[in-house]
């Protein structure tokens, strides 16, 4: 019901200009958009595998050193109804990033939902700690980041690049992160009046929870996967294509091998038996 | 003869074998998939399985046996095996197709079994079934009971001979076929078919 109540506020004079804002922006965004070159899911589009294997062995001696022990301690000092707390606080923090993405993706029912859970949960929500939007039946929180927004105004990913320290990405989302920073009020509009150690904190307690909230599914992955390089990639490359979509289910030719899809049919069609000349073996 | 002309031939077969149908109308061989269908596919299949995870007479190893029993029909493990190999499948020999096709069963058996585990009371809705080209269906569910958020869980079903069968299944935007292929390309580009075979035997003789 408050829901209703938060998307009924749309017509105030606040949001009214916040939409606005967002559409000047939106136009900007599609002129710029036209020039450049239209997504496709490209699947393991990784060029610098050689490079990427290296830093990802590198990402993963220091994690086995440092982060999962430290997520480990984390998830061994703090309750578990304390650990959401403290997620609901990071997430809340992160709503003028998210709030910024959504008005520029054109996203206006998730940007009211954003600036609505923000009110509530920072409100009643004692500071943040607590979902209060949750409570009231609010949908599953979301997140938009700036490579998300240039996903949607057709920005390609460019090739899978291993960044050390940060984990797996693209040029379009790592010129996404340098963005999502400079939008981010909390890392530097206000750089004065938040110390460096709680800007440094936030991004270490971002990370912590991530993998704290990980542990059984990393050491899943590593123990079932044949290749675990080649899964934490096609994972991430897919979580990422399911965010930018916001969720809508993956269009078929993206995700089958349309050959072996036509083929599929062809063997029925003809009965016949596999075709000749196309054998690679020795 | 290069893979483009190859795929020419075939795009080309396909549509002369088509014409024919043109003039009957629809393909009376296959009716289409419908959502109710899908929708009761789904809901039938977890009702079972959810009641042999839940029932405590089982042990693990029967409930495995349970589930394998019920999922042989309703899943078509050969087209999903070939799925994931993509086009690696066409240059494979018919000789290494069908010990692939053979490894892929207890491969997936394995995966099955390594995963039963995971189970800790979860159960689960259907939110959404709906068909989405004439011979597939896609039906969205959540699963629920799981730490944190609820899972969005999309089961992706296609008409084939025996009826509606599951070829794939997508847990928040990640396809299990899209990911398998992904792993499968990396051994088959670095050691070769041969490789991949190797692997696949080595991993069923680890688990046994």
């Amino acid at each position: 019901m408050m829901i209703r109540g938060g998307r009924a506020g749309a017509g105030t004079p606040g949001a009214t200009a916040m939409r606005k804002l967002a559409s000047t922006w939106l136009v900007l965004m599609l002129l710029q958009g036209c020039a450049s070159v239209p997504t496709s899911a490209q699947q393991d589009d990784d060029p610098l595998e050689p490079m990427n294997r290296a830093i990802f062995e590198f990402n993963n001696t220091l994690d086995g050193l440092i982060l999962e022990p430290a997520a480990r301690m984390y998830r061994f000092a703090f309750p578990q109804a304390a650990r959401d707390g403290i997620g609901n606080f990071l997430d809340n923090l992160r709503t003028p990033v998210v709030l910024a993405n959504d008005l520029m993706q054109g996203e206006f029912e998730r940007a009211e939902m954003t600036l609505g859970r923000f009110m509530l949960n920072t409100v009643l929500g004692v500071g943040g700690f607590v979902d209060v939007g949750a409570m009231v039946g609010m949908p599953d929180r979301h997140t938009e980041d700036f490579g998300q927004t240039l996903a949607v105004y057709g920005v390609a990913s460019g090739p899978y690049v291993m960044l050390p320290l940060l984990g797996p990405s693209n040029p379009r989302d790592a010129t996404g992160l340098v963005v999502d920073a400079l939008i981010d009020p909390f890392s530097i509009l206000f750089s004065d009046a938040v110390p460096l150690e709680a800007r440094l904190g936030q991004r270490g307690a971002m990370m912590l929870r991530f993998r704290e909230e990980n542990i059984e599914t990393i050491e899943e992955l590593k123990r079932t996967s044949i290749d675990f390089y080649a899964a934490t990639r096609t994972l991430v490359q897919q979580l990422r294509a399911n965010e930018i979509r916001n969720g809508a289910p993956a269009p078929l030719d993206e995700i089958y091998d349309e050959d072996i899809y036509d083929e599929d049919i062809y063997d029925e069609t003809f009965d016949e038996p596999e075709d000749p000349g196309d054998d690679d073996s020795p | 003869m290069t893979a483009h002309d190859q795929m020419t031939r075939r795009r080309l077969l396909a549509a002369i074998a088509t014409l024919p149908m043109l003039g009957s109308g629809p393909r009376a061989a296959r009716a289409e998939p419908s959502a109710e269908k899908a929708r009761a596919l789904i809901q039938d299949l977890g009702n079972q399985v959810l009641e042999i995870l839940r029932d405590p007479s089982l042990s693990n190893d029967r409930k495995l046996e349970r589930l394998i029993d019920l999922l042989e029909g309703p899943i078509d493990l050969d087209l999903v095996a070939r799925l994931i190999l993509g086009r690696h499948w066409r240059s494979a020999s018919e000789a290494q197709r069908q010990e692939y096709l053979e490894l892929f069963r207890g491969y997936a058996l394995n995966f099955l079994a390594s995963k039963l585990h995971l189970y800790r009371g979860q159960s689960y809705e259907i939110l959404d079934a709906q068909v989405i080209s004439e011979r597939d269906a896609l039906v969205t569910t959540r699963i629920l009971g799981n730490q944190g958020p609820p899972l969005k869980v999309d089961w992706r079903l296609r008409d084939q001979d025996g009826g509606l069968m599951a070829i794939d299944v997508v847990v928040e935007g990640v396809s299990l076929i899209v990911t398998q292929r992904s792993e499968f390309g990396s051994v088959i580009e670095r050691d070769g078919f041969e490789g991949l075979l190797a692997e696949l035997r080595q991993r069923i003789r680890q688990a046994t």
